[in-house]
Parts: structure tokens; C-alpha cells; sequence
């Protein structure tokens, strides 16, 4: 029994249609269909660089671990984040405390989340002098918000994903309300 | 008389307000050690900071079950308590996480599987971790025979055991024991955070 050509351009029509129909209700969000994954290594002094090339925006850091399970909790929040703003207004910065010689792991963890943020893996090998090079006090999850002159506005300690979204959101209103940036 | 009444009340508000916003301490080398009692320990008894008496050293250890980096000093802790138990030297370790992986019943577990040769103790309060201040799990405070602080820190400088070079809370066991100071005092701690509730 052969298909009339009738059945044929139906069934091709509803395929072009239900394809058509499939990109919309996405909620509108700024990450590209692609998303290319990157990891860099990094020391302190190097983290201290990556921030400042951003100066002019606001900084998000989040220090994190494959190993620390609030930390993977509150991980597709700051993927989300990388996404709700522009990355003209926010820079969004990961720095894994993973040791070096796991960054296929780390990597593998990334690309599992999608994670189109600026990220980073640290190279110092003794974890008491690697907590102590990055300046982090308390345990992770460990967050910085920075201002636009390069300065600490908040620090996040633990899995608050409402403390940062406030925090940047603040930050970032900031910038609008006047709508006349003064000179620095 | 009602004046009296009025500032009973207010001092017993002021005093539940501050109580209900009490952050962690930051305990600094050579004070007292906050002391506790009625812990409930993995061997079905309370325990006090005072039981420990006789210790010429006391090694409280702030950990938990479920982070994997506490995990990794578990048998660092077993052979620390081992290698100093002639010295009479005590480990004590302490959970306040809140985390059903933590929860006391899990705790008797991991105890008995471990065979931990010290006491496995829980706070539900979590106050004895706002006193003291601890971070992270592992978080570890020294005491002398005074029981003043003289060590925070972690137990060594690297969660892999076999690239640990300083023996942070050796060497001060080792210090403390001689009558003398640990050569590094106060070192930053690294692992899970503790997450605290706000108190109700």
C-alpha cells in the first residue's frame, strides 16, 4: 500500500509545524545553544587579575569543589546567573578547590552543567596553603560579590543563593537608578 | 514594684534578643575553652568537656559523616589517638551539622564501622560549635592541660594523605606536651562549611 502523496505533505507539514512550534515557550535567557567550556588554571595572583580585568562590571566569584556537596547544590545557580544578565553588567567566576591532577573530573562536572562561566581550577597542590592564598576563612561554599571599582561588596558564606542574588542585583541597580554614571 | 516588673522583662527581652542573633565566636589562642556537657555520644552516654580531665591534651575535633574531606581524616584521627594514647592525650570529636547523613543513628554507624577509638559526639544546638567557631568539618581546637586554646586549625596541609607534609596538630600536640608553644598556632581550615541555623 503506497502513502498518497495527500498523506505525505500532511505529515510533512505537521513535522515543519510541531518543529516550528518546539523553539517557543523557551523562557528567554541568554545562554547560546553552543556553550563552550573552558578551564583554566590559576594561583591567587592570577585570580587577582582575572577580577580586575573586569573592572567597570560586577564580580561574582564562587569558590567550590567537586567534593563539597553544597557546593554542587548551589552550583547551576551560578550557571543561571551567568545567564540572567549580560555579561557587559556581571562577570560570573568559578574557581574550583579541586586538586590539579582531578581536572578531567572538574571538567567533566562543567560541561555536565553547562557551565558557560569563566572558570578556573587552582594549582596549589597543599590545601591549607591553598585556603590561605585565596583568603578563604570559613569553609566552602565561599562567595565574593565585587562592585564595579574592583572592591568587596559582600561575602556569601554557604549555600544562600537568595544572599547572592541580592547582593548582585543590588549592585547592579546601582548602576541604573541615576542613569548619569559619575566619573570615578 | 511595677518598675521592677518592667525591667525583669526588658533585661529577659534584651537577653533572648541578643541569644536569638548569636553568631559564632572567634576564640583566640589562649582562652578558655567553652566547656560543654550532656553530649550524646555514639556509645549511648552524655559526655562533658570535664570527663577529659586528666588529659594533659585535649584534641577537640569539629567533623561529620556525610563531607568527604572529614571522611579522608578518619583514619588520621584513629592512628592520631592511637599514637598518643600513652600520652594521655585525647581526641574528641563533634558533630553539629543538621543533615539527616549526620544525624546521631548515622553517626553509631560510621563509629562502629570505623572503629573509632574516641568519642563520636552530637550537638542538635549546634551551640558548642557557635562557641568555639568552628568553620568546617574538619575543624580541630587544641586544648593544654589548662584547657586554654592553643591550636585551630586543620590536622595537617593536604586532604591526601600521602602528600601532607605539615603536621599541624602534631607538631603542637608535641609542643604542648613539652611545656612549650605549637610552632604555627592558628592556621585557616579547609573542607565543608558548617552551615548554622538561625536560632528559633
Amino acid at each position: 500500500m503506497k502513502f498518497s502523496r495527500t498523506r505525505l505533505t500532511v505529515a510533512a507539514l505537521i513535522s515543519l509545524a510541531a518543529v516550528a512550534l518546539s523553539g517557543c515557550g523557551k523562557p528567554a535567557s541568554l545562554a547560546p545553544s553552543s556553550v563552550e567550556i573552558t578551564l583554566k588554571e590559576i594561583d591567587a595572583a592570577g585570580l587577582a587579575e582575572a577580577i580586575e580585568r573586569h573592572r567597570g562590571k560586577v564580580v561574582l566569584v564562587d569558590f567550590w569543589a567537586t567534593w563539597c556537596g553544597p557546593c554542587v547544590a548551589l552550583f547551576p545557580h551560578t550557571v543561571e546567573l551567568r545567564n540572567r544578565y549580560s555579561p557587559d553588567e556581571l562577570a560570573v567566576i568559578t574557581v574550583s578547590m579541586d586538586k590539579r591532577d582531578t581536572r578531567d573530573s572538574v571538567l567533566r562536572f562543567l560541561r555536565r552543567h553547562e557551565a558557560n562561566t569563566e572558570n578556573y581550577l587552582n594549582t596549589i597542590e597543599s590545601d591549607a596553603e591553598a585556603f590561605e592564598a585565596f583568603n578563604i576563612p570559613g569553609g566552602i561554599p565561599h562567595l565574593l560579590v565585587y562592585d564595579r571599582s574592583g572592591k568587596i561588596f559582600r561575602t556569601i558564606e554557604g549555600n544562600r543563593p537568595d544572599e547572592i542574588d541580592r547582593a548582585v542585583a543590588e549592585l547592579l541597580e546601582k548602576g541604573k537608578s541615576s542613569g548619569v554614571e559619575k566619573a570615578q | 514594684m511595677r518598675l521592677a516588673q518592667f525591667h525583669f522583662v526588658l533585661a529577659l527581652a534584651l537577653a533572648s534578643f541578643t541569644a536569638g542573633i548569636a553568631r559564632t565566636a572567634e576564640l583566640k589562642i589562649g582562652e578558655a575553652a567553652p566547656t560543654f556537657s550532656a553530649l550524646p555520644g555514639t556509645d549511648d552516654k552524655e559526655h562533658a568537656l570535664k570527663d577529659y580531665e586528666t588529659a594533659k591534651a585535649v584534641v577537640l575535633v569539629f567533623t561529620c559523616n556525610h563531607c568527604p574531606v572529614a571522611q579522608a581524616y578518619q583514619d588520621r584521627l584513629i592512628k592520631l589517638q592511637k599514637d598518643y594514647e600513652d600520652k594521655k592525650v585525647q581526641v574528641v570529636a563533634v558533630n553539629v551539622n543538621k543533615n539527616d547523613a549526620d544525624k546521631l543513628d548515622k553517626m553509631k554507624e560510621r563509629a562502629k564501622e570505623k572503629k573509632f577509638n574516641f568519642p563520636y559526639l552530637y550537638d542538635d544546638s549546634q551551640k558548642i560549635g557557635k562557641e568555639y567557631g568552628a568553620k568546617t568539618t574538619p575543624h580541630i581546637f587544641v586544648l593544654d592541660k589548662d584547657r586554654k586554646i592553643a591550636f585551630i586549625g586543620p590536622i595537617d596541609d593536604n586532604m591526601n594523605e600521602e602528600k601532607a607534609k605539615k603536621q599541624y596538630v602534631r607538631d603542637a600536640i608535641d609542643a604542648i606536651l613539652d611545656g612549650k608553644e605549637p610552632p604555627e598556632k592558628s592556621v585557616k581550615p579547609f573542607g565543608c562549611a558548617i552551615q548554622y541555623e538561625k536560632a528559633k
